[in-house]
This record gives C-alpha cells, structure tokens and sequence, in this order.
C-alpha cells in the first residue's frame, strides 16, 4: 500500500513539503508585504548655496512656450549667479552605456557623453560652433600658417590635484597619435614639442587650420591625461584609476553598462564668462552626476515621470505632449541633431550605376518619408538640401533643385537608362535605429512604385555595418550628426577617403580633391568654397541621398534649471536642482 | 543517491561542449563585429584591421576555438572586450540578480499557478473553473514586454507603489531589494503562472478520478485531507516538470525582463554583449544559463524521488 511505502520518511517527507509550501506562501507574502513599505529612492536635497556661473545662448533648439522659468527660458546668460545652487545628485538615465571610456579608440555618443565631464581638450567648440579656447589660454599661427603655437592656462589642476603642464599635453597627444582611431585627421601633424612648461608648438606638413577642428572634435577626441598616467598606454590599456582629467567631475567609479558615477572635482576651476558649447564657464553644481544606462524608451520616461530619474535621453516623438503636459517634466527639441541618407553600394554593379542613383533620387517623396520617420508630426523634421545644417557656416542650398523631386515619370526614364531588368534590389536596415528601419520601408515601397523588384533585408547595426562592405545589397541608409555641424572634414572618411576601403566604397578622385582642398584651405571663405564643391559632387554624382534632417528630443525634470540643450549630448554642468 | 548526481554531473559536459560549440559556429557566423561598434562606419578598412590585430579577431576559427576552449577547461572564460574584467567575474556579478529575479518569478507563478489550477479543478465546468482558464489563456498570451510596461505604468507612474526599475542588493535591506524585484517578478512570473495553472488543473483532475480518491472519500475522509495529502502530492509529478521548465522559461524570459526594468542581470549582459558582438560575454553567458538549467533539470529529477518514493534511482 501506499501508505505502507511512506512509512518510515512519512513523516519528515511531509513536513518538509509542508515547510516547502509555507516557504512559497511566505516569499510571496514578504513580496507582497514589501510594496507597502517606504521608498528606497530620492536624491539628496540641493543645499541652498549661491555661487557664480553663467551660461551661453541657445542655438538651434527649441523650448516650449508657456513654461515659466524653464531651464531653456533661464539659460540666457544673465542671472544663473543667482540662482544656480550646489549640492544634490543628479541622476540621468542614458540611452546606452559607454562601451569604452577610452575615448581615443571610441567614437560612439555614450562615450563621448560620459567622458565630457571629466576630460578636457586644449580647444573645443562654442555654443555656435566655432573653435574656442579650452585649456590652451590662446593659440598663435606662424606667418606661414604650418606652426600653431598653444599657451596652456596656468593653474588648471588634474583630479590628481597635479598642475597640467606641456609635459602632459605631449604625453597625451604622443599616445592618441599613436591608437586613435580618427589618426587620419590629424594627417596635417609633422610633429609637436614642449617649448616651455606652458606653450606647445604643432608643426603641420601643409598650412591647415583644420588642425583646430581636429582638435576640438569632441568624438574620437585627445583629452589631456597626466604625462606618467597617459605615457605608453596602448590601445584600451586605460584602467578605471587612469582617468584623471581636468574636467568639472572626476571620475569616482564606472561599472559598465549599470552605472558611471561622476562627482564635483572641488578644485576645479571654471574660466570666467558663460557656458559656451563644451567650454566656457562649466560649472559643476551638483555634488554628483550619475548615468545611468536605461534601454528602454519607455522605462526612461516612465522613471523621469515618477522623479527616479533627472534626465531621460531620447524620448520618442510620441512621448512629447505627455511629457508637455506634464508640469513635472519637461521635454525639449534639438532641432540640429540628425540628418538621414540613404546611402549606395558602390561595389554593387546596378547601384554603381549612376543613372541607376540619379533613378532613385528623382523618385523620392521625402516629405513622406520625414512623415514616416516622425509619425507624422511636421513639428519634428526639417526639409533641407544641404549636407550641413543652416546654423553651420558651410550651410548652402547649392543643387537644391536635385532634392526632393518625387518625379516617378522621371525616375522610371533614369531607370530605363540605366538597362534595369527587374534585377532584384535589396534595401539593408535595422531596427536598432528605428528611423533607419522607417526610411527604408517607406523609400522601398516608392522604389517599388517605378518599377523596381525590391526586397528589404532587416538585420541588426552591426551586422549592417559589416555588410557595406559586402557587394550584395544595393541601398542602405545610416544618419548623421556632428559632420552637418562642426567637422564638415568628417564626411571625407565615408566619401573622400580616396581608396574608398571606407563606407560603402565610393570612390572618386574629384571628391577626394574638394575633401583635400577643405583640409588645406587657410581661409574660411577657401573652406566654404571646397564644401561647396563636395555638395555639389555628392548630388551630381548621387554619392547619397540626403532624405531630412530629424529632430532629437531629450528631457528633465521641471525643477533643474540651467540646462540648454545643445549638439545632442549631455551638458549638466551649470545646471541646479530648483527646491 | 551520490553516485546518481555524480553521474548526471559527468553527463553535463558533453551537453556543455556541444552548446558552446554550437555557440561558437553562430557567434562566427553572424555578421558584424566589435570593431565595428568601437571604431564607427567612419573607420577605414586599415584602422579596423589594425584593432582587430589588437583584440586577436584576426585568429582563424580553429584557433579561437582553441584558445577559449584551452580557458574554459581551467575556469577561464576569456576577457570581455568591453568590460574591461574577466567574464567570469563579470558573469559572477550579474548572476545574483538574475537567479533572485528568476526565483521570485517562479514562487510567484508556482503559488498563484498551483493554487488557481487546484481550484478550478475542484470547480470543474463551473464559472470559477471558467473564469480561472480565461484568465490562463489571457496570460499565456500577454507578452512579457507589454505587461512589464503597463505595469510600470500603473503601478509605479500612476501609483507610485514601486521604483520604476533598476536593482538594490539585498546587503542594502530586504525591504529594498524585494521593492525593486517585485514587478519585474511579477511581470515575468504571470506569463508562466497561466501555464502551471492550466498543467495543475488536468494533473488533479486525472487524480481526483482515480479510485483511491473515492476510496479516501467513501472512508469519511474530509475534502481538504483528501485533496492536500492524497490527490495533490500524486498530481505533484507532473507540476514538477512544468515548474523545471519554466525555470529554463523564466532564465530566457529574465532578458526582457531585465531589459524593461533595467537590471543589471546575465540576461541583459548577454543582449548588450549580443549588440555590440562581445564574443567572450556571449559564449560565457549562454554557457552559465545553460549550466544554471541544466543544475535545475538535475534537482527536478532529485525531487521526483523525494515526492514518490517508488522512483529509485540507479
């Protein structure tokens, strides 16, 4: 019998399923208990302590109207004396964790973004995009334009509490040169020196004053490290200790993918004025910043709402009006944040064709495109033919009339010429980008529209980027940012690079000439002239099909203050908890 | 007994050295790489080539196989590319907060899941057995990423009961850590709890028709006694097994879940190791989960006997 069987373990079998069960009860239980139990969250409170600072105006982005003291609407340059208050944490949930803060071999955003605080360069960009003096006090170019001597500022401490001297910029820029992975635009270099302990001289192969926007590129950048942290450091060897900076936060700690930890390096000491672009006036009036890497869209919103989080990155355009109408958040638009192309395979027989190229881009409806990508709000895409954005001072409107035709009777004409014979056309995105995803099924269906045998292949980003330099696919698409801003040189290493082992293989010598003409040009009219010439090329020779430029959003919490967006990135120094 | 789980754990590194040989193949089948993450479009092929000399990817197959396989054996996973740390230290760290999520998630599924089925097999054909598989069906058919974020929504946004995400250890306070474990348990645990529910119901209602049970019953035993000590410990075998699968359920749907509600568990590593082709991550990933799996398949098997006596093992 069965009873019979359990009799000698009856007993202990049983209660301890008994136990087994009460266990479950009760880990529910406990679970359930602990919802009612006090919040484990909330940042420190801002102590109210007024200090001077001041910020720079606004360029190129957009507050809502209607929000009183808003951080967009204080961040005017007057008044932030005042008003900014030190002390708090400042929490931002950021769409992606730095895969690296090795910034030398790293050109990724989140990389960029983590490292800004803490790392300074000798020259950076103002709030409109022109060169300005970092830690270099001024910068003198020789008669002949190949020497460009840099004066440090006296004074500036590393987080190591080290004075910087010329020493580490050497040391520092001996190794970038050494791993960087933009070393190509740094080609002009012969060489540099120490000259004194406060003045270093970069002696140029051709006279280029380019060399200051290669310097100032904030991706990919040289930051100034210690000359005995920095020296012999190949690539990716920076431990986590190694990041000593001069930058307004010192790193504390980085635990990749969950958290970069940033606090106010006390002795830092900010150059007078206001807040203007990465320099300026930074300074650091939370006691902390953390990033904290969100993935999910709707978790970041959902976690800026509830007031967990300070900063959420990214908002979809769909999230706007909720975050609008919410006085607790408040949501802001950068309108030069991306543009989007859609790109051609030149190591592809049908799509290095040009008649092929100049079918496709006769036949796009861009409006319907930018709807597609935006969900149709108009208030989130600008229609604009030129490679650079209109704040930039390469903006020009040359070959406009190439932009935007949406002539399909045209484009079946190109087609015809081009000896297409439904040979099937294959469109490569991702849905990592939803944008990208967006662009290509919405273009694949007006190319189907003419006449061509289309086919979508959706893999994932890397898996993209890898394939570009694969010759089965013939349309793709990526977006840009910082090259339609403030490092126009920047489209060279996709379009001019000359041997054409870059991208998607283009390749053309009258190309790689206006990139080269651009680099050694000593004026900026010289300058505006070679990216004119590169606009032109790129439309008549359809190295890509420019669609929109599309608007970011970011957002915060209504109670900080002193925020502008700005470039895409995250800027929080200058900006304060209101309480 | 002993020799039994000795035995089974021998049998686990034929299982282990297939997946992560089938690991490997993908991981070098799938285009795109980490120099391509690192180094942006803008690259030229040189630079690229010159940072995949640096990360060793320019080994062939055979000698990458080699290389991590010649680690592996001595507990070495590799070196993340990203991580900058062992990824057996970094898989260390993360498992904590992937095995409390996927417990969590199972007691909350095997207690709701177990006590809905008994119920609605005792109400056979009635409304509560109705409304029970209703709301079995509806579950099994929510997908964890809309439910997690709805109930984000309303009970953190709108409630304002828990954080929205993130993880607290439990050395920071029970309190805390059961706080932020609770949703992303809940959300990962119902899915399930639909599918124990359902299993639970047919096991005692196949019980229940058994002849001891009328036998029990016509001695004047009381429907609890029946019910609890004879029906459910013979129903209990098959709940068993469905609750070992779903622990491999729940360690695979821990990915979104950790995703959603941002923690920081070896499912989310594996997704961002994924995205950004940190081979070592990956391959040290799937081997723990799988090893996790196969851990809880073996004490699945250790609780048959314990349940029945009648099961020996041999």
């Amino acid at each position: 019998m069965i009873t019979d069987d359990r009799a000698v373990p009856r007993i202990t079998r049983r209660r301890l399923l008994q136990l087994g069960a009460v266990g479950v009860a009760a880990a529910a239980g406990s679970l359930l208990v602990a919802c009612g139990g006090e919040s484990s969250d909330g940042a420190p409170a801002a102590n109210a302590t007024s200090e001077g600072g001041s910020t720079g105006s606004t360029s190129g982005t957009t507050v809502p109207s209607g929000t009183d003291g808003t951080p967009g609407s204080s961040d005017s340059g007057e008044g932030q004396d005042e008003q900014g208050r030190y002390g708090g944490v400042f929490k931002a949930a950021t769409a992606t964790p730095p895969p690296s803060l090795d910034v030398a071999i790293n050109v990724t955003a989140a990389s960029r973004e983590a490292t800004l605080f803490f790392l300074e360069t000798l020259v950076t960009y103002s709030e409109d995009y022109q060169v300005i003096p970092m830690l270099a006090e001024k910068w003198d170019s020789s008669e002949d334009g190949t020497t460009y001597t840099f004066t440090l500022r006296e004074g500036v401490k590393f987080h190591n509490g080290k004075e910087m001297t010329s020493e580490d910029v050497v040391a520092s820029f001996t190794r970038f040169l050494d791993v960087a992975v933009r070393k190509t635009s740094f080609d002009m270099i012969e060489s540099f020196e120490a000259t004194g302990p406060y003045t270093v001289d970069f002696h140029l192969k051709y006279p280029s004053p380019a060399v200051l926007d290669a310097i100032a590129y904030p991706a990919g950048y040289c930051g100034i490290y210690p000359a005995e942290i920095i020296e012999g450091k190949g690539a990716d060897q920076l431990q986590d200790t190694d990041h000593i900076g001069t930058g307004p936060y010192r790193l504390v700690e980085w635990k990749p993918d969950q958290y970069v930890k940033l606090q106010r390096f006390d002795d830092y000491q900010p150059l007078p004025g206001e807040r203007n672009g990465l320099g300026g006036a930074k300074i650091p009036y939370f006691d902390e910043i953390q990033l904290i890497p969100v993935p999910e869209t709707a978790a970041r919103i959902a976690g800026l709402q509830t007031g967990e989080y300070d900063y959420a990155a990214s908002p979809a355009t769909t999230d706007y009006d909720v975050l609008n109408d919410n006085p607790d958040t408040t949501p802001y638009i950068i309108e030069d944040s991306t543009w989007v192309v859609l790109l051609f395979n030149f190591r592809n027989p049908i799509s290095s064709n040009l008649k092929f190229r100049q079918a496709v881009q006769a036949a796009l409806d861009h409006e319907a495109l930018a709807q597609a990508i935006t969900n149709g709000r108009s208030d989130f895409y600008r229609l604009q033919p030129s490679l650079w954005f209109p704040v930039s001072p390469f903006y020009t409107e040359i070959r406009a009339e190439l932009y935007n035709q949406n002539d399909p009777e045209k484009a079946k004409q190109l087609l015809e010429e081009a000896g297409y014979n439904g040979e099937e056309i294959v469109l490569v995105t991702n849905r990592n980008y939803d944008y990208m995803y967006k662009v290509i099924v919405t273009a694949e269906q007006q190319l189907k529209n003419i006449g061509m045998n289309t086919r979508v292949d959706v893999i994932d980003w890397p898996a993209q980027q890898a394939r570009w330099t694969e010759g089965d696919w013939q349309i793709s698409t990526t977006g840009y940012l910082s090259q339609a801003l403030f490092a126009p040189d920047a489209f060279g290493a996709f379009y001019g690079g000359g041997g054409g082992d870059a991208g998607a293989g283009y390749n053309n010598p009258e190309m790689t000439q206006a990139f080269e003409n651009a680099a050694r040009a000593t004026t900026l009219e010289e300058r505006k002239a070679a990216f004119v010439e590169v606009q032109r090329i790129f439309y008549d020779d359809v190295a890509g099909i420019k669609v929109c430029d599309i608007y970011a959003l970011t957002s915060l919490r209504s109670e900080i203050k002193g925020y502008t967006p700005w470039y895409n990135t995250t800027r929080f120094w200058g900006c304060w908890r209101e309480t | 007994m002993g020799r039994y789980i000795l035995r089974r754990l021998i049998a686990f590194i034929p299982t282990l050295i297939i997946v992560s040989f089938l690991i490997f193949i993908m991981i070098y089948l799938i285009p795109g790489d980490p120099v391509s993450m690192m180094l942006g479009a803008e690259a030229s092929a040189t630079e690229a080539d010159e940072l995949r000399r640096q990360l060793g990817l320019d080994q062939p197959f055979l000698g990458r196989m080699k290389t991590w396989y010649s680690g592996a054996v001595r507990g070495d996973l590799g070196h993340s590319l990203f991580l900058h740390q062992p990824v057996t230290s970094a898989l260390l760290e993360r498992l904590p907060v992937t095995l409390s999520l996927t417990f969590c998630a199972l007691m909350i599924s095997a207690t709701i899941g177990i006590t809905a089925g008994v119920i609605a097999s005792l109400r056979q054909g009635k409304f509560t057995d109705w409304g029970i598989m209703l709301l079995a069906i509806i579950g099994i058919s929510i997908p964890i990423f809309w439910l997690a974020l709805n109930m984000i929504f309303l009970f953190s946004v709108r409630l304002g009961w828990f954080p929205t995400g993130g993880y607290s250890p439990i050395s920071e306070g029970l309190g805390s850590f059961l706080k932020h474990l609770f949703l992303p348990s809940l959300a990962l645990g119902l899915a399930y709890t639909a599918l124990i529910a359902r299993m639970s119901r047919s096991s005692m209602l196949e019980v229940l028709r058994q002849d001891y049970v009328r036998t029990a019953r016509a001695k004047g035993l009381r429907d609890r006694g029946v019910i609890l000590v004879h029906a459910m410990r013979n129903a209990l075998i098959p709940i068993v097994t469905i609750l070992g699968l779903t622990v491999g359920e729940l360690l695979a749907g821990s990915v979104i879940t950790e995703t959603v509600f941002n923690l920081p568990g070896v499912g989310r590593l594996v997704i961002d190791a994924v995205k950004r082709r940190d081979y070592p991550v990956v391959q040290g990933g799937i081997l723990i989960i799988t090893f996790t799996y196969l851990c809880v398949n073996l004490l699945v098997d250790l609780v048959y006997g314990w349940i029945d006596p009648r099961i020996r093992y041999s």
